[in-house]
């Protein structure tokens, strides 16, 4: 094989040569113009090697860059257009010093749909706290008992995403159903009911002597502690009413606007058209519980769950005390509102005896 | 006047704060480093668009997360080299194992990158020639050649990157220089203007 000159190789071999001809720094160039002053008689041999160097630079730009660059370029950015739209939830690290926002997309399958549609809903926006500590839930053996105590009404959620406003007074007790085949609820005192669809679960409502079977419909009860009357009344959708001495012997089919009333004294029911509570009902049901949490601890929003919804939520606080997220959550079911939140830091929940456990890292 | 490197650090910086501008001054600034090195390395122009388009986006995504780098070109040639090498395996293994597509993958290696470029090549003759004279070098020269000529890096860096100690990366490049001033010598298109650039090889 053919020798390379050893004069000009001593120069590819000198790191500093080599970043003197590929960049255009001042201070390379300065070095090399006092070496040749100090080596007059190694000039040529320099700017030779020099010349060398540059050729097999040139030798090897790549020819078709500037189309392969832009095609490339384009790609990147379509990409990150769509990460940036898919990203619904927004989180932050906490960080008084840093608080740059990493959008992050949710991969959980089917959230998007849900999570878009929610995205697009109002708020009413009430006090949080106040809302919650004005009602009283209390956990009795596996069972939730939710008194109204206030002089107003006021939403409980249940954690299928059925909602029920409790007129002042009136208390709902029921089992924890996350595991449940089955949705009981036992009532007394005045409800509006909006009951989360679930065809393969039936919701029943038990109030006095009367019981109401619906999939998904909003409706309105009324039962009376004294004498106990209780008058039913639909809004959307159908329910089945029947005494639950009786069960499935005459059974009453309600409609939109039609409502029943059931009379203690001589067991009786009168099946009726009307419309003119609903709307009072209707109103009341509009008071919510603001889930839209905005740059809100992790840990805030698991309390907040644990009190709307009565499921002891079991994590670890030091783990989570860094994490702030952004979710816009408003009327999906406890389970579909946990997903989007685990979601946004990566961690995983699971559910066992009715309770509920998060797992994950720490944020930054 | 701001050196190169001052620059850097400060697009870097607003890069990490998540500047698209600065983002895209990143690639305007190392796309031809990335691509001229990623030719030497991938046969398959599809592969090396997608891998480089998967670099930005991971750049990007994994920009608060990134230390300072101290030499950001190295970084993503060092990133970039590390996805080529994987794709390059897993092809390979597809050319071993999947006999039904032994057909595409030799179209696909027929019309590599390099071989169409120097089809559309109508520039300066010599540069031709000195093009074609280290096509024909192995992989690995062509990649140490690549390395320190056309990116101007280091031999320390160079053997992080090739995986090899310091002085053999020393050795590679002189045989490699070696071999192209033999391919040189034996052109029929040696020209006297090469002549006067080359005149120390022959």
């Amino acid at each position: 094989m053919e020798n390379f000159d050893e004069n000009i190789f001593s120069f590819f071999d000198d790191d500093e040569f080599i970043r003197w001809v590929s960049s255009n720094e001042d201070d390379a160039d300065a070095y090399w113009k006092a070496w040749m002053q100090k080596n007059p008689g190694k000039i040529k041999g320099l700017l030779q090697a020099r010349q060398v160097a540059q050729e097999l630079s040139k030798a090897q730009k790549p020819l078709i860059a500037k189309k392969l660059s832009e095609d490339i370029w384009e790609k990147i950015n379509l990409h990150i257009e769509k990460q940036q739209q898919q990203a619904f939830i927004s989180l932050s690290p906490y960080s008084p010093h840093k608080r740059q926002r990493l959008m992050i997309a949710a991969s959980i399958g089917g959230l998007l749909l849900a999570a878009s549609s929610i995205y697009y809903f109002s708020t009413i926006r009430i006090d949080h706290a106040n809302a919650t500590a004005k009602i009283t839930t209390n956990v009795i053996s596996n069972d939730l008992n939710h008194v109204n105590n206030t002089p107003e009404s006021r939403l409980v959620y249940l954690v299928d995403g059925t909602k029920i406003t409790l007129q002042p007074g009136a208390s709902l007790k029921h089992a924890v159903f996350l595991q449940k085949d089955k949705r009981e609820v036992y009532l007394d005192g005045d409800a509006f009911f909006e009951v989360a669809k679930d065809a393969s679960r039936p919701f029943y409502v038990y109030a006095h002597d009367i019981v109401l079977r619906v999939l998904g419909t909003s409706f309105n009860v009324t039962t009376n502690k004294k004498n106990g009357n209780v008058t039913v009344l639909v809004k959307t959708g159908k329910v089945s009413v029947f005494k639950s001495s009786s069960k499935n012997k005459a059974e009453f089919i309600l409609t939109p606007t039609q409502s029943i009333r059931y009379t203690a004294q001589t067991q009786s029911i009168v099946k009726s058209e009307s419309d003119a509570e609903l709307e009072k009902a209707e109103t009341n049901a509009r008071r919510a519980i603001n889930f839209d949490f905005e740059e809100t601890p992790i840990v805030t929003i698991f309390s907040a769950l644990e009190d709307a919804y009565g499921i002891k939520m079991n994590y670890d606080e030091k783990v989570f005390s860094k994490c702030i997220i952004t979710a816009p959550l408003r009327d999906e079911p406890f389970e579909e509102k946990l997903k989007i939140i685990c979601a946004a830091v990566g961690a995983k929940y699971h559910i066992d005896n009715n309770e509920v456990f998060v797992e994950g890292t720490a944020c930054k | 006047m701001k050196s190169e490197n001052q620059i850097e650090i400060s697009l870097w910086m607003s890069f990490k704060n998540g500047n698209r501008n600065a983002f895209a001054e990143i690639y305007k600034t190392h796309i031809h480093s990335l691509l001229g090195y990623g030719i030497k390395l991938c046969s398959d122009q599809e592969i090396l668009k997608d891998n480089i388009q998967d670099l930005f986006i991971e750049l990007w995504n994994g920009r608060e997360n990134l230390a300072n780098v101290e030499c950001l070109k190295f970084y993503l040639i060092k990133s970039l080299r590390y996805k080529l090498v994987r794709a390059e395996r897993k092809r390979l293994l597809q050319i071993n194992t999947d006999p039904i597509n032994d057909e595409n993958v030799y179209k696909r290696v027929e019309s590599s990158v390099e071989s169409e470029m120097i089809e559309k090549e109508t520039r300066a003759a010599q540069i031709n020639t000195v093009r074609k004279a280290i096509n024909i070098l192995s992989k690995r020269q062509q990649e140490v050649i690549q390395l320190r000529f056309y990116q101007g890096f280091t031999n320390e860096q160079i053997a992080e990157l090739m995986q090899m100690n310091y002085q053999s990366v020393s050795n590679l490049i002189y045989s490699s220089l070696c071999r192209i001033k033999k391919n040189l010598s034996s052109s029929p298109v040696f020209t006297t203007a090469l002549v006067a650039a080359f005149s120390f090889f022959v």
